[in-house]
């Protein structure tokens, strides 16, 4: 795949302590989602991202998980498709 | 998850024609308005949704679920992330139908920063009671009743107490504080946490995407904090008013039209785009902080709107930007 294009972000990302995780990975012939560079440069940041994001899409709620999943498709989609 | 590959490719392509439920329908219908032009939501939009059979609960759920997307969707475009093999769409999903986005570790650690002691009373600087203004009641009428919970729910009880002016933001965050305390330390981290770009920068960012989004509210609020922490209003408003002609340096310049971009149309973003502001002398940590606290504010300004967050009395504002100033986004 093609770097992303925040170059030192993915190079940094690889040379942090989730850049083994990365490697065997690769190694593997798994595609490396490019998003868990963007979550592995600042985890102090990301760390809180990710836990928000957890109790959003499966914390406690009148929607169930696959609903809010086919929230975000919707969204995502959208936003891929301009009019 | 919902265990059907077509139903869910059927909403994706015209929810109006798919297979689903009129209330979902009415659902799809109302969060379409939120991801596009969600400074136009009225309460009648709410209401329809509601009609429809949709509770308060579950308008504030899948308003955060599409505002969020709004922030995904942008740190992805403008960061370049790029397709994967269908493979890789596969895995990623299975892992977040399983995994889910944390690690429970992960969230129990959080878990105990987050929480070492609960926030002392008198801790945050109160609002002095000015003449008395009454807002509008937010859209999700029951989000701002209900009593909640945590650290916001706290602040809300203290400033009513003074007969002080709340900022309805604070019961969006008051209603469900599992959730929303990652917000506001993911928040404090991306807004004042280490980065090449100064606070009182990435506050003008903020406030310059919240004004190209309509979000009075968030405008309002974070200019405000821009000003104080970079020292000249008169800056700040001429930034938001035109950023071209305004005193920003040729280097800034080039990030605010960047940044203008990120918030429009993302998906149009190229490696060139990149190329050019990085040109003008940032580092790819300052573009991606650029990008993230962008991203984050078509979060807020979407939540904002949906819910029916209104815009307050300009000395209000002021208040919210000088808390944001000198405590930040986390209370205590």
């Amino acid at each position: 795949m093609k770097p992303i294009f925040l170059t030192d972000v993915e190079r940094q990302a690889k040379a942090g302590p989730m850049g083994a995780q990365f490697a065997a990975m690769e190694a593997a012939g798994v595609p490396v989602p490019q998003i868990l560079y963007l979550f592995a440069f600042k985890p102090r940041v990301t760390d809180h991202l990710s836990r928000y994001t957890q109790e959003l899409m499966r914390g406690p709620s009148p929607l169930a998980p696959g609903m809010r999943e086919l929230i975000a498709a919707f969204t995502s989609s959208r936003n891929q498709c301009p009019f | 998850m919902l265990g059907d590959t077509a139903k869910v490719q059927a909403v994706l392509n015209d929810y109006r024609t798919a297979p689903i439920t009129e209330a979902e329908k009415a659902l799809f219908e109302f969060l379409d308005k939120v991801n596009r032009q969600s400074h136009q939501i009225r309460q009648a939009d709410v209401d329809e949704a509601r009609r429809a059979g949709w509770t308060d609960e579950a308008l504030y759920d899948a308003i955060g679920v599409c505002a969020q997307f709004n922030y995904y969707n942008r740190w992805v475009d403008a960061t370049g992330v790029q397709d994967m093999p269908a493979i890789g769409y596969q895995m990623s999903g299975h892992r977040l139908a399983t995994e889910g986005y944390a690690r429970p570790p992960a969230l129990d650690a959080a878990n105990d920063r987050l929480h070492p002691e609960s926030p002392g009373a008198g801790c945050y600087e109160l609002p002095s009671p000015g003449k008395k203004t009454t807002l509008e009641p937010m859209f999700l009428r029951d989000v701002e009743e209900r009593e909640g919970g945590g650290q916001y729910a706290d602040l809300i009880r203290q400033t009513h107490a003074v007969g002080g002016p709340v900022s309805q933001i604070f019961y969006l965050f008051a209603f469900k504080p599992a959730m929303t305390d990652h917000l506001s330390y993911f928040t404090q981290e991306l807004m004042r946490g280490p980065s090449p770009l100064s606070p009182g920068l990435r506050e003008l960012i903020a406030a310059f995407t919240s004004r190209l989004n309509h979000c009075r509210y968030c405008a309002s609020s974070h200019a405000a904090a821009a000003a104080l922490l970079l020292g000249s209003r008169e800056f700040v408003q001429g930034v938001l008013e035109n950023h071209r002609a305004s005193a920003l340096s040729p280097a800034e310049k080039a990030l605010f039209g960047f940044i203008e971009k990120v918030t429009g149309p993302s998906w149009e973003i190229r490696r060139g785009d990149v190329d050019q502001v990085r040109q003008a002398g940032w580092s790819d940590e300052a573009l991606y902080d650029a990008i993230t606290v962008c991203a984050l504010f078509n979060f807020y300004n979407r939540w904002v709107h949906a819910a029916g967050v209104h815009v307050m009395p300009q000395e209000w504002h002021e208040v919210s930007g000088k808390r944001l100033a000198e405590r930040g986004y986390v209370l205590r």
